[in-house]
């Protein structure tokens, strides 16, 4: 879970796409000349190249500059710089604070680290839980704890989750508030899957 | 659920479909790549005639050496990621995963998971070891495998209530579908 915008990620998908089809007509209209016939390229391209190119404006008295190129590079250093932003701006969204009470003395911040050893804690404790860790986000502006729990195979989840409500109902009861709470149970990876299912200490 | 709805609502839809980050990352950066190589060209052309004259044998000679052929197969390719990049942006990519509000918190469990309590709750019912029950948790049904012990019977309606009720505590009112193998084995 992060702050990722996923509409501009399919945005981006989608952009990439016409992008590619772009580049895949225009390469096959260039060696087909039954697609060079059937579109007319030759017809209506080069009056079009050249009416773009016309299009000048004047640098000096006896100089004039072609402003096609000129835009075409500015549009493509824009999109370039957009993209790279782009890139640079997934995730996010993680915080070290899963709570902050403002009062007349000041605010009270509460460390993610709390959460962890309150929610997580008591799961990790369980002989059927391979790993419970805590993580903290921002969601729709309410900081929300997120516990992602890794079970052993043919463990009973209902205390699984059970015992992850109490320690919640404890965590609440600590806070005085009812921060949002994502309980997440994963599926055991294939290193999980070679594990004994008992616990050792 | 409280006050804590919109947060939840928009987590579970976020848990539950693909970010499509991983893709679209790639692609901004191939295309970041392109472009710059493009900008680099088109200007270093613009300005240095040599340069151009240089650009435009080569590109022909590349066009001449791959043949029409190949080209048309680079053109396909293309068109194949093309076709494939907009069908990551439409479909709605969902994960293998169910969610709902348990009472106080928002509950998200991978079906192989959910798989797992329901064929750890069937074998209970059915007297059976677990190793013997295999379970599929589908979009909106489970499907409970259950190989009996030779000459042993199945009460089956046991079995499915006790998968249906871990389900329901586990916050997915799916339907369980049954099957209980005709030949048993030797436990």
């Amino acid at each position: 879970m992060n702050a990722t915008n996923r509409g501009m990620n399919r945005f981006v998908l989608v952009f990439a796409g016409l992008v590619s089809l772009l580049a895949a007509g225009a390469l096959l209209v260039a060696v087909t000349p039954n697609l060079q016939e059937l579109t007319r390229v030759k017809s209506w391209g080069p009056p079009t190249f050249h009416r773009v190119m016309s299009w000048t404006l004047p640098v000096s008295e006896t100089q004039r500059v072609a402003m096609a190129p000129i835009i075409a590079v500015a549009v493509a250093a824009l999109v370039v710089l957009l993209l790279i932003k782009f890139v640079f701006s997934r995730g996010g969204g993680r915080t070290g604070t899963v709570l902050s009470i403002a009062s007349d003395e000041g605010t009270t911040s509460v460390a993610s680290g709390v959460a962890d050893g309150v929610i997580a804690a008591p799961l990790r404790e369980r002989h059927d839980v391979i790993a419970a860790h805590t993580r903290a986000f921002i969601v729709a502006g309410e900081e929300t704890v997120h516990i992602k729990i890794r079970t052993r195979r043919s463990t009973d989840l209902s205390q699984v989750v059970e015992t992850a409500q109490r320690a919640v109902a404890e965590w609440d009861g600590l806070t005085g508030e009812n921060t949002p709470v994502v309980l997440q149970l994963v599926d055991r990876g294939v290193r999980d899957s070679f594990r004994s299912e008992a616990r050792v200490r | 659920m409280s006050d804590s709805t919109q947060v939840y609502r928009r987590v579970m839809r976020r848990e539950t479909h693909s970010p499509r980050s991983v893709s679209a990352v790639i692609a901004a950066i191939v295309l970041v790549l392109v472009l710059l190589a493009a900008l680099v060209g088109g200007i270093w052309a613009a300005v240095d005639g040599a340069f151009r004259a240089t650009a435009l044998k080569a590109s022909s000679q590349v066009f001449e050496t791959l043949g029409n052929s190949w080209v048309v197969a680079i053109a396909v390719l293309l068109t194949v990621v093309a076709l494939w990049l907009i069908l990551l942006a439409i479909l709605p990519g969902r994960k293998r995963r169910h969610a709902t509000v348990a009472g106080r918190v928002a509950l998200v469990i991978d079906d192989g998971v959910l798989a797992d309590g329901a064929a750890y709750r069937a074998a209970h019912a059915a007297g059976v070891p677990r190793d013997q029950v295999s379970a599929t948790v589908a979009r909106n049904r489970v499907d409970v495998r259950v190989t009996p012990i030779s000459g042993v019977s199945v009460n089956q309606g046991a079995v499915t209530r006790a998968a249906a009720e871990e389900m329901r505590i586990l916050g997915s009112n799916m339907p369980v579908n049954l099957h209980v193998e005709d030949r048993g084995v030797i436990a």
